[in-house]
């Protein structure tokens, strides 16, 4: 199946460029020991930190793969011979989808068992399940923003872009540091942040509490937003190289 | 009766012609890269796009692949649209130079092309006619220049395609890497393929293809077989410091450059007779074969007798 095929050159180009694959993997588990660790002491810290830790790495994966990945490849000669081989835009599009999802997966297993080995985090099993919900559904619309940042800006800037993106939406959307902990200013910007959404139905998952709804709403707006942004920057792109 | 025999004529005619260009216009900001191309490509040959450096070749074949799309005229390929998916399954071309993913190997490079392709050539197929064999497991990266085009063209025809299109294929490779792919492109004209290639150097179509056009300043200002193409550009040029002289036979084009004079003419010795019945005076007389250029130049003049 074609899709499989673009699957696999994906998976084997990234795989082979430790520079991305190993940073993407490794990250959100190296702050969590360095960082996170600290102030874990309980079992509900545990839980609380997990799940803001896998926010980040699938974060790092919407920015990086995304966001950085289509920046350089809209200035690649294979793109545009890509472009011309007879495969729909859809074909290759979730042969993309399919690698994040492999890469988010992977660097937030080594997250969990680094949490379960480290830490007493825990919870039942309906609880992981909705963590990881709450976590893959809140990268869609950040992936859309990825997308959006591929297509608005040049290689050179997409990646100082990206950190940029990624570390102040996950630092001020409470990943970092718990939202009562914040100063006051920074927890009211906090609210109309994705990312303190995407945090508020995760640690309402691994509290076991029930999801607010108005965080579900808030991520659907953004999804339209981050789309729109993604649709017109591809647009655009592509009368600039195909016109 | 006279209209029923020339609606199946234009039908027959419209069933052998692999591509369609008709009045294409294409302009880059205020840059004019194709100012009305016409031509019509039959199936079963190999043709040519022969023309200097931003005649329009590449701009051509970028309409004529679906990569670009063009300002006005119509753009017919295999009978349809070269967007359509359906199309480019029976299209073979090769990416720009260089460009391949470079941590991917040439097997796995070869693997995914050839996976959108219905009837795709087999491996031993492919070493056939592409020293592929000795680099299969090579990273792209780490490939020479000459290696990389030849997988580049390999490609283009890895998917069995009805058409090819090869843009300037073997512009800066060795002797060895260029026959290579001359072997493999005359190996497909035997099959009955068609294919369109560019290039500038009237070697080249001479030896690769059977119809060449010849493309200047964004328009097709000649078209036909090999022998016609190099009669007509086949000329001499003939500079000498002195006077310009009317009525010299089987000149194109007469220049003054300063105190030299240039002539481009099909006969040198003709012309050099004639200077010297005539009495011209003249000194430093040089001659030597046109380039295509030259010769190009005085093809769009319509100075051609």
């Amino acid at each position: 199946m074609l899709v499989i095929e673009h699957f696999r050159a994906q998976m084997l180009t990234l795989v082979r460029t430790p520079a991305y694959s190993l940073l993407t993997v490794l990250t959100p588990s190296i702050i969590f020991i360095f960082v996170g660790l600290s102030v874990i002491d309980s079992r509900q810290t545990a839980n609380f930190l997990l799940g803001s830790y896998s926010i980040f790495a699938a974060l790092g994966v919407a920015f990086f793969q995304f966001g950085v990945g289509i920046a350089n490849e809209r200035e690649s000669p294979w793109e545009q011979f890509a472009h011309v081989l007879p495969v729909s835009p859809v074909t290759r599009f979730v042969a993309a989808v399919l690698t994040a999802i492999v890469f988010a997966a992977v660097a937030i297993a080594i997250l969990i068992g680094v949490a379960l080995l480290a830490t007493d985090a825990g919870m039942p099993s309906s609880a992981w399940g909705r963590m990881l919900a709450s976590v893959f559904l809140g990268a869609l619309p950040m992936s859309l923003l990825g997308i959006a940042i591929g297509y608005w800006f040049t290689p050179k800037a997409a990646l100082p872009a990206a950190n940029i993106l990624h570390l102040t939406l996950a630092f001020a959307g409470g990943l970092f540091i718990p939202p009562e902990s914040m100063p006051d200013f920074l927890n009211s910007i906090s609210h109309v942040l994705p990312t303190r959404h995407i945090g508020e139905l995760t640690w309402a998952a691994v509290l076991g509490n029930p999801w607010p709804v108005e965080s579900w709403l808030w991520l659907a707006g953004y999804a339209i937003v981050f789309g729109i942004l993604a649709t017109l920057g591809y647009r655009r792109d592509e009368g600039i190289r195909y016109r | 009766m006279s209209d029923n025999a020339g609606q199946g004529g234009a039908l027959a005619c419209k069933t052998l012609a692999a591509v369609r260009l008709d009045g294409i216009h294409k302009a880059y900001g205020t840059v004019r890269a194709l100012s009305g191309l016409d031509v019509t490509l039959a199936a079963g040959e190999i043709h040519a796009f022969l023309g200097s450096n931003g005649a329009g070749k590449t701009t051509a074949i970028g309409i004529m692949t679906g990569l670009r799309r063009a300002d006005s005229g119509s753009v017919e390929v295999l009978g349809g649209n070269p967007q359509d998916v359906a199309v480019r399954r029976r299209i073979g071309l090769t990416p720009q130079e260089s460009g391949f993913p470079n941590n991917l190997r040439v097997s796995e490079i070869i693997r995914l092309v050839r996976a959108h392709y219905a009837t795709p050539l087999s491996d031993a197929d492919l070493f056939a006619r592409f020293p592929l064999q000795a680099v299969w497991q090579r990273q792209a990266g780490g490939l020479s220049g000459g290696q990389k085009r030849i997988l580049a063209v390999a490609l283009a025809f890895v998917g069995n395609p009805d058409l090819v299109f090869l843009d300037e294929p073997t512009t800066g490779l060795d002797v060895t890497a260029r026959q290579t792919l001359w072997q493999a492109v005359l190996r497909y004209r035997s099959t009955g393929g068609t294919a369109v290639l560019t290039t500038h150097y009237l070697e080249e179509a001479e030896a690769l293809a059977t119809r060449v056009v010849v493309i200047c300043e964004g328009r097709a200002v000649a078209e036909g077989t090999v022998d016609e193409i190099r009669a007509q550009v086949g000329q001499s040029r003939i500079t000498y410091r002195g006077e310009a002289r009317e009525g010299l036979p089987g000149v194109t084009r007469v220049e003054r450059i300063g105190e030299e004079v240039a002539i481009l003419a099909y006969d040198a010795d003709a012309v050099v007779r004639a200077l010297v019945t005539h009495g011209v005076p003249f000194s430093e007389l040089q001659v030597r074969p046109a380039s295509l250029e030259e010769a190009f130049v005085a093809i769009t003049e319509g100075n051609i007798s």
